[in-house]
């Protein structure tokens, strides 16, 4: 997994993309599902998460120093749409209203590995059963959207060596879990 | 490889092939839709921001003209000289006045406005106005007679 990446390219194509709608559309396409679960992360419903990365997406095309080419738009964009949804999913909090995807998370509860038809990843869902929410969400940064540890710490607010750190542990956890399934 | 690394990556494949399988599924077709509505968005706001700028600059025009007005009233004052502000000005003006007048014992408006020309150092523009605004100041018609138009006298 690299560490370090060119991102002038990367800078190149954002800045092209608030005025060409063919690069809006293929930075959209690539980076809204990532996006997308960042925000499904806190929300845990489909369409408040697809609002959450309109206003993120909107938000970081217009904001004319928001990227300055440091990180990946990837690790950026991710940042946004998670910060979006934990604003929004805090407003609701302190309004008092049920706050977004806890209807979801409640039916959520029950083992996911049930509805897994293949043994291989219903091995893995066990596994992650013995991980907190915040671990699967480090794990899941880490491996599906391919993030760095400086990206993942700038999304979290953490510090690089303590991601790492997290991200070792959480690797040992799992390989236990799957190593048990095995044995 | 060694094994950790080779069991590291099988690990990771997997986990990553359970992230994928987990929901939110995202559709093509949603995928397009949500672009496309992204894009109007950007539109919508991209044309909002100079309409935006117009107003402010037409705001910021009307407001420096006014304050331009406004400075242009306090430094070319066309109106002839305001009498009673020639009298609160010159407020031991009014005492000099009745001093000098004292001094004539007359009463008549005429030994009155050459009087008060001559304490003001310039010619009173208007009788008539001199004489109301004198009328309707007790600082100086302090007497409490009034004005007798037929022997313009007060």
């Amino acid at each position: 997994m690299a560490t370090t990446r060119d991102h002038t390219a990367e800078h190149d194509r954002w800045r092209q993309a608030r005025n060409n709608r063919e690069s809006f559309n293929a930075l959209y396409s690539e980076y809204a599902p990532s996006m997308h679960r960042a925000a499904w992360q806190v929300t845990h419903n489909e369409e408040t998460a697809w609002d959450i990365v309109q206003q993120a997406f909107l938000k970081a095309i217009q904001s004319e120093a928001g990227y300055g080419g440091r990180g990946s738009i990837k690790g950026w964009l991710i940042r946004i749409a998670r910060n979006t949804a934990l604003d929004q999913w805090r407003q609701r909090k302190r309004r008092d209203e049920q706050p977004l995807g806890d209807q979801e998370r409640a039916d959520d509860q029950g083992p996911e590995y049930a509805l897994i038809a293949d043994e291989g990843l219903r091995r893995v869902a066990r596994a992650m059963e013995h991980l907190s929410a915040d671990e699967r969400e480090m794990i899941r940064l880490h491996v599906q959207e391919d993030l760095t540890y400086q990206e993942m710490a700038d999304i979290l607010g953490r510090k690089t060596g303590a991601i790492r750190v997290a991200i070792h542990r959480i690797r040992k956890k799992l390989a236990a879990g799957l190593e048990e399934e095995h044995a | 490889m060694p094994e950790t690394d080779t069991k590291k990556t099988a690990y990771n494949t997997e986990i990553k092939r359970y992230f994928d399988t987990m929901p939110p599924h995202i559709e093509r077709g949603r995928l397009q839709a949500e672009a496309d509505a992204a894009w109007m968005s950007l539109q919508q706001v991209k044309a909002e921001v100079p309409q935006r700028g117009f107003a402010w600059r037409v705001w910021a025009s009307l407001g420096a003209l006014a304050l331009l007005l406004a400075l242009a009233t306090l430094f070319i004052d066309t109106d002839p000289p305001d009498i009673n502000e020639e009298i609160n000005i010159e407020s031991s003006a009014a005492e000099r006045f009745w001093a000098s007048l004292d001094t004539t014992e007359s009463d008549d408006i005429a030994t009155m406005l050459t009087a008060w020309e001559k304490i003001v150092e310039h010619p009173v523009p208007s009788k008539e106005e001199w004489i109301q605004s004198v009328a309707s100041d007790w600082q100086i018609l302090d007497t409490g007679t009034l004005f007798n138009a037929e022997t313009d006298t007060l």
